[in-house]
């Protein structure tokens, strides 16, 4: 379990580091820069601007320069809010997005997982009709339509939830309905798929012919293999709420992770975007590795293929 | 059976799906309606009637006006060109470059697949839609700069496919056979494999066009992908969140276009992948 477990932590530094580097020669490479703005700066005053932020040295000078300020743990300033170090922007966005994100796959646990047993075990062609066709939409309907109504129907026309901001429960409402949906819809599919086959397997029609209880066939024998597809869930889950609070933290005006990485992109704030992908990058790997060592931990077989012969 | 002979008798099994059948005409004719966008059009996408700012639907403009009086109904079907063409676009480029790719590891192994693979993993830890952003400060926010920023991204899931569909069928009989036979690798590659695995490749690839159609309005409604003088649904749907208090249908409209073609290209390849699976499923049983 250990060696596993470091293992995955040396290769999640690797993607880690890899994924650091391609961002840094990406964004160095991209035409347009952080201080071309509408109005043209006269050269020299430009030129000081960039020598400031050591933007006129060679690339891979400037590349040295920031593995080695930021393995110190120093990301820089902003561009775009001169006076405010990346670091600090980065704690202040975190929790928000944090308590965004857990908010939303709270959410989407207690609606998916009853919804997705259910509609698994049951027999009911027309209930199963109608989940099928609910998580088909909630698939296809646009993050941006869905907040619109919601700010439409709830704030603008009854005016009994806040449109914008974090700033206490009845912000959360709107923004965590938003993001729930996709994760809901992935957790509720699987959970659904997951159920039916393991139903059909033998070990549970033995169980039957033992004479259980259907009770007890399923909450005894059938979940607890059903949810072990579910870990693969992990992953997914961790992206589209990633994702997804782009689109919320810009529309509910959440000063979170997503909101500071889409303007940070539209600014060409190279720091913050650096600052912001690493935040990100950490997250995925952490919740990649996690699902691996939860994976070989929940099902032996695929610890290692020397234990199977 | 000849391939028109399989595509009659599948036309057929859809026609027998009520739901499908809605679906599949409403799908035919937006991509019909987007094609024949300057004919169909009653009025100039891009011409501003100051005086008819901001009307709601009327008989003269049936789905109202923006705030600069161009005609929407006008602009969305403009915008159905460049949305559907992006989504159909990479999914073709993840056909090529990913069913290339995808086979080449699958058949060949070795430093080949070690390579191919690498990046492959590399990509799949984050979401396509964080990668397509971060490609976009690269490749620019034009109509070719986001084609690629979203292609580059999603043909590595078809590559994952492909490779674990060659990798098993390497495997069979009928290629051990051809291999007895002297035929070299490329011929089995190109000529026996790839032509056995076109229903899962027709499957992978027609998935992505819905996620890669999403995948462009999202970008484009944060301001991250085309940009204004394109009218997308994206672009659209983003300019009417600016009057949603005073005018709802300025978003509205653009985001039911989007949810419509979204659910009938979703629903659809659900089918196909139930049906393509089963088919195969029938044909390894004969």
């Amino acid at each position: 379990m250990l060696k596993i477990a470091l293992k995955r932590l040396a290769h999640s530094l690797l993607v880690l580091a890899l994924l650091m580097t391609s961002v840094f020669f990406l964004i160095r490479f991209a035409p347009g820069g952080p201080f071309d703005s509408d109005r043209a700066l006269p050269a020299e005053v430009k030129k000081q601007i960039e020598h400031r932020y050591g933007l006129d040295a060679p690339v891979v000078v400037q590349y040295g320069r920031w593995v080695r300020a930021s393995v110190q743990g120093d990301f820089g300033n902003s561009f775009q809010h001169p006076d405010r170090p990346v670091l600090e922007i980065l704690s202040m966005a975190l929790p928000h997005s944090l308590s965004l994100g857990a908010i939303a796959l709270l959410a989407a646990l207690v609606i998916g997982v009853p919804i997705g047993i259910y509609s698994g075990a049951s027999r009911n062609a027309l209930w199963d009709r109608c989940v099928r066709l609910v998580l088909l939409s909630s698939v296809s309907l646009p993050g941006f339509l869905v907040a619109s109504l919601l700010i439409w129907a709830f704030s603008i026309y009854l005016n009994w939830l806040p449109p914008a901001l974090w700033d206490g429960p009845e912000h959360w409402v709107l923004p965590g309905i938003t993001l729930m949906l996709r994760p809901m819809a992935l957790i509720t599919r699987l959970m659904r798929g997951s159920v039916k086959d393991v139903l059909q397997q033998d070990f549970i029609r033995t169980a039957r012919a033992k004479g259980l209880s259907q009770h007890t066939v399923l909450w005894r024998h059938a979940l607890r293999n059903a949810w072990i597809p579910c870990i693969g869930l992990l992953g997914p889950v961790a992206a589209h709420l990633l994702t997804g609070s782009f689109l919320v933290e810009s529309l509910f005006q959440i000063p979170g992770l997503g909101r500071y990485f889409v303007s940070a992109v539209l600014n060409r704030d190279y720091s913050l975007v650096m600052g912001t992908t690493l935040v990100f990058g950490l997250i995925l790997v952490f919740f990649n590795a996690l699902t691996e060592i939860l994976l070989s931990w929940a099902d032996p077989r695929l610890r290692s293929p020397r234990r199977n012969a | 059976m000849n391939s028109t002979g399989k595509a009659n008798s599948w036309l057929s099994l859809l026609l027998r799906d009520r739901f499908a059948t809605i679906l599949f005409i409403a799908l035919i004719a937006s991509l019909l309606l987007a094609v024949l966008a300057p004919w169909v059009s009653p009025y100039d996408p891009d011409v501003q009637v100051i005086e008819s700012r901001l009307l709601g639907p009327s008989a003269e403009h049936w789905l109202g006006t923006d705030s600069l009086g161009r005609d929407l109904a006008t602009r969305l079907l403009f915008g159905a060109r460049l949305s559907l063409s992006i989504g159909v676009a990479t999914a073709l480029f993840s056909l090529v470059l990913g069913t290339l790719t995808g086979a080449l590891a699958g058949f060949f192994k070795g430093w080949t697949d070690r390579v191919i693979t690498g990046f492959i993993d590399f990509f799949s830890i984050f979401p396509s839609l964080l990668l397509a952003i971060l490609f976009s400060l690269l490749f620019g926010r034009g109509v070719f700069g986001i084609f690629l920023s979203i292609g580059i991204v999603a043909w590595v899931q078809h590559a994952r496919l492909v490779r674990a569909q060659v990798l098993q069928a390497a495997e069979q009989p009928y290629v051990e056979s051809a291999r007895a036979l002297g035929i070299s690798d490329q011929r089995i590659l190109w000529r026996h494999i790839l032509p056995n695995l076109w229903g899962p490749i027709l499957v992978s690839v027609s998935a992505q066009i819905p996620s890669n159609i999403m995948a462009e309005s999202f970008l484009s409604f944060l301001g991250l992908g085309l940009q204004p003088p394109h009218a997308s649904w994206g672009t659209l749907a983003s300019e009417g969140t600016r009057a949603l208090r005073s005018h709802p249908h300025l978003l509205i409209f653009p985001s039911l276009a989007l949810f419509m073609v979204l659910l009938a290209s979703q629903y659809l390849g659900d089918w196909l992948r139930d049906r393509v699976s089963a088919s195969f499923k029938a044909e390894s049983n004969d």
